[in-house]
């Protein structure tokens, strides 16, 4: 029986056919690929696998979870060729069994007489056009080989655990089903996760619950801490424009670093106007701000207005650069005066680069005003540049500047007139110290261990592949 | 034919684009100072987008799924409890009237959303010890150099380290970070924002 293979999806169907079964492509007078003679195979397993004895009474399903409805037909396995007919091309290797054309859940025919050519297509076109790839349990990796024969439904109407699973398959990402692991290849074994994530739980629960108290070390002061503690000292009753970028996912990091900063306004008595252009920020900022008062000894807090959560990113910066009465709700101000007033600092507190690129690029220009960043470590290198060009009055960032810019304020006479005792800053920073230490020391043994077994797993597949080799080599001999 | 359909179907994003740029940019050049309401316009305009479409992404969400549980698609549970909560804190605040301040959304804020999204961002530190084990290794492409640099960094970032290197070692990093990678890192950011320009200005004259 001679064939015709769809030009579209590779789908071999009858001579004469008008439409591809498989994905519906016109066939008339397209350039088509017509069955050749066979074609010597490059894997032979693969042909084998093609042909099944008719006579198997093997009834295999395509999941093993799946169970048969009333609805669903009786189920069969990929029919061979008969003997007078003429052999299919063979496919390549990366080409699988897939389901016939006639045996698609979507088309009502009737059971053909006719023996169903076999299926052969491309996994990577499969995947990537129409259901029927999408339907059968492929390998990203072409392990197809490994693959159990499955068996496809016959026809008739889908039954509605087929329906689910279609509707999940076309709307959910691709899953490989099958992870491979080649042994050869010794940059990548196994990785061990779990191992791994309880060495690293390890390292971190020593300290923390046998209360170790090192190893310490000495905070890394980097240039734009001391710029910083001047450039607030200097200050009598500022006004401060406080923008808040951080959220609870870094209040780790931020809250040291922030905190010995807003301690040291607050004992200038400053005014804040505060605003957020992250959803969760205003309210992480009246947590640390409760935390930085002492409410018993003020009458009320200092932040006079807050704007709360601005949408809109970097667009509405420059509102709150010149016109901030703009962004300003009535119920919002406490201190209409604040509004009128020149700003005397901008302290912006981001775990990200972009929030003070962001002021830096669309706010300052409008006001002018000095301003000083509180940043995490990772963002520093990101804002070192602006600091250098004295676009930033100063810059802390991580726990190194936190622990920095607390020692300078436990130095300076400020620290006088603060109204919440700092006796238990010390202590956090060195317990963050250790943590830090310990954390560091985890991820460099783990390095240092992952080059380790890889330099293992490539001596071990050396000698296996030796030993393969000698073997090989004494059989011939023995033949010869 | 399909350039020359973009194309056209670009004119009034590029007519906006030039307007407002060419009213912002006089206002920022202090050429004309009447041109400050209209920017403090545009700029509050871009308030007001940003809310209506911050309430659009949430209606989305909630919509989506909404399908997933009505569809029953895999791990539908999932969406159910998101939906439950949205709802809940959405009444919440909405009933009692005092909005975020209010004492309920704030025991909310600090005994639910701040421990669950600080224990969110802490499990990455085992995924980036994962990532460290498998990655950083002499065997994969480039992976010598990424080890030097990370058991450099590694090492130098350490607290601990200061106790174990001298003056004239730690000037050296030092010099090492501020110069020869912040001059790389500094090209890095030039040149990335560059691309990002010049896939705008492609965007907004249709050659995409």
């Amino acid at each position: 029986m001679s064939t015709v293979i769809c030009p579209h999806c590779g789908v071999t169907n009858r001579d004469g056919s008008n439409f591809c079964n498989n994905c519906g492509t016109t066939l008339r007078g397209e350039d088509t690929l017509s069955s050749a003679p066979a074609e010597q195979a490059d894997a032979e397993h693969i042909s084998k696998r093609a042909h099944v004895d008719p006579t198997s009474s093997d009834v295999q399903t395509p999941e093993p979870n799946e169970t048969e409805s009333s609805s669903t037909k009786s189920i069969s396995t990929v029919q061979p060729e008969s003997k007078n007919a003429e052999p299919l091309p063979q496919p390549p290797a990366d080409r699988i069994q897939g389901r016939l054309p006639s045996e698609q859940p979507f088309e009502n025919a009737s059971p053909s007489t006719e023996e169903p050519p076999t299926v052969e297509f491309n996994l990577r076109s499969s995947l990537a056009r129409g259901i029927p790839g999408l339907l059968e349990p492929q390998t990203i990796v072409g392990q197809a080989f490994d693959q159990p024969e499955r068996t496809v439904a016959t026809d008739g109407d889908l039954a509605d655990v087929d329906l689910r699973r279609i509707r999940t398959l076309m709307t959910s990402e691709p899953r490989p089903s099958v992870v491979q692991h080649d042994a050869d290849d010794a940059s990548r074994p196994t990785m061990q996760v779990p191992w791994i994530f309880a060495f690293f739980g390890l390292a971190l629960a020593i300290p923390i619950f046998l209360g170790l108290t090192g190893p310490t070390g000495v905070a890394n002061e980097l240039p734009g801490v001391e710029e910083a503690f001047s450039t607030i000292d200097q200050l009598d009753r500022p006004a401060v424009l406080l923008l808040w970028a951080y959220d609870p996912a870094t209040a780790g990091e931020l809250d040291l670093a922030v905190e010995p900063v807003l301690r040291h306004l607050e004992a200038k008595d400053n005014q804040i106007l505060l605003a957020s252009t992250l959803p969760f920020g205003p309210a992480t900022a009246r947590d640390m701000l409760s935390r930085v008062q002492d409410v018993a000894l003020r009458t009320e807090s200092n932040v006079e207005i807050s704007l709360g959560y601005l949408p809109g990113g970097a667009a509405v910066l420059p509102l709150l650069g010149q016109e901030r009465q703009a962004a300003t709700a009535p119920d919002q101000v406490r201190n209409s005066a604040l509004l009128d007033r020149n700003l005397d600092l901008v302290l912006i507190v981001s775990a990200q680069a972009e929030e003070v690129q962001h002021w830096l690029e669309q706010g300052q220009p409008l006001n002018q005003t000095r301003a000083i960043a509180v940043t995490s470590a990772s963002a520093d290198p990101y804002l070192r540049p602006y600091f250098d060009s004295k676009q930033l009055a100063g810059l802390v960032s991580g726990f190194d500047g936190g622990i920095s810019y607390q020692r300078r304020l436990d130095q300076s006479t400020a620290s006088e007139l603060l109204s919440v005792p700092t006796a238990t800053l010390p202590e956090q920073y060195f317990r963050q110290q250790i943590y830090q230490n310990w954390g560091h020391f985890a991820i460099l043994a783990l390095i240092v261990l992952g080059n380790f077994s890889m330099l293992n797993s490539r001596s071990q597949n050396r000698a296996n592949r030796n030993r393969s080799s000698g073997s090989a080599n004494a059989g011939d001999q023995i033949r010869g | 034919m399909n350039s020359e359909r973009q194309f056209q179907a670009n004119y009034p994003l590029i007519f906006v684009f030039l307007l407002c740029f060419v009213v912002i940019g006089t206002d920022r050049s202090g050429l004309f100072a009447a041109l400050r309401p209209l920017t403090t316009v545009l700029y509050r305009s871009v308030l007001l987008l940003s809310a209506f479409a911050l309430i659009l992404g949430v209606i989305n969400i909630l919509w989506v799924h909404l399908r997933r549980v009505q569809s029953g698609q895999r791990e539908w549970t999932h969406s159910l409890v998101l939906l439950l909560v949205a709802i809940m804190v959405l009444a919440i605040g909405l009933a009692i009237g005092n909005g975020t301040t209010e004492p309920l959304l704030e025991w909310l804020f600090q005994h639910v959303i701040t421990p669950l999204q600080s224990a969110l961002f802490a499990v990455t530190a085992f995924f980036l010890a994962a990532a460290a084990y498998r990655f950083i290794r002499i065997g994969r492409s480039g992976g010598t150099w990424i080890l030097v640099g990370a058991l450099l960094m590694f090492f130098i970032q350490m607290p601990a380290s200061s106790a174990l290197l001298t003056d004239t070692t730690r000037a050296g990093f030092d010099w090492l970070l501020n110069q020869p990678i912040m001059a790389a890192l500094r090209g890095v950011i030039l040149g990335s924002s560059l691309a990002m320009l010049v896939v705008f200005v492609r965007f907004v004259l249709g050659r995409s």
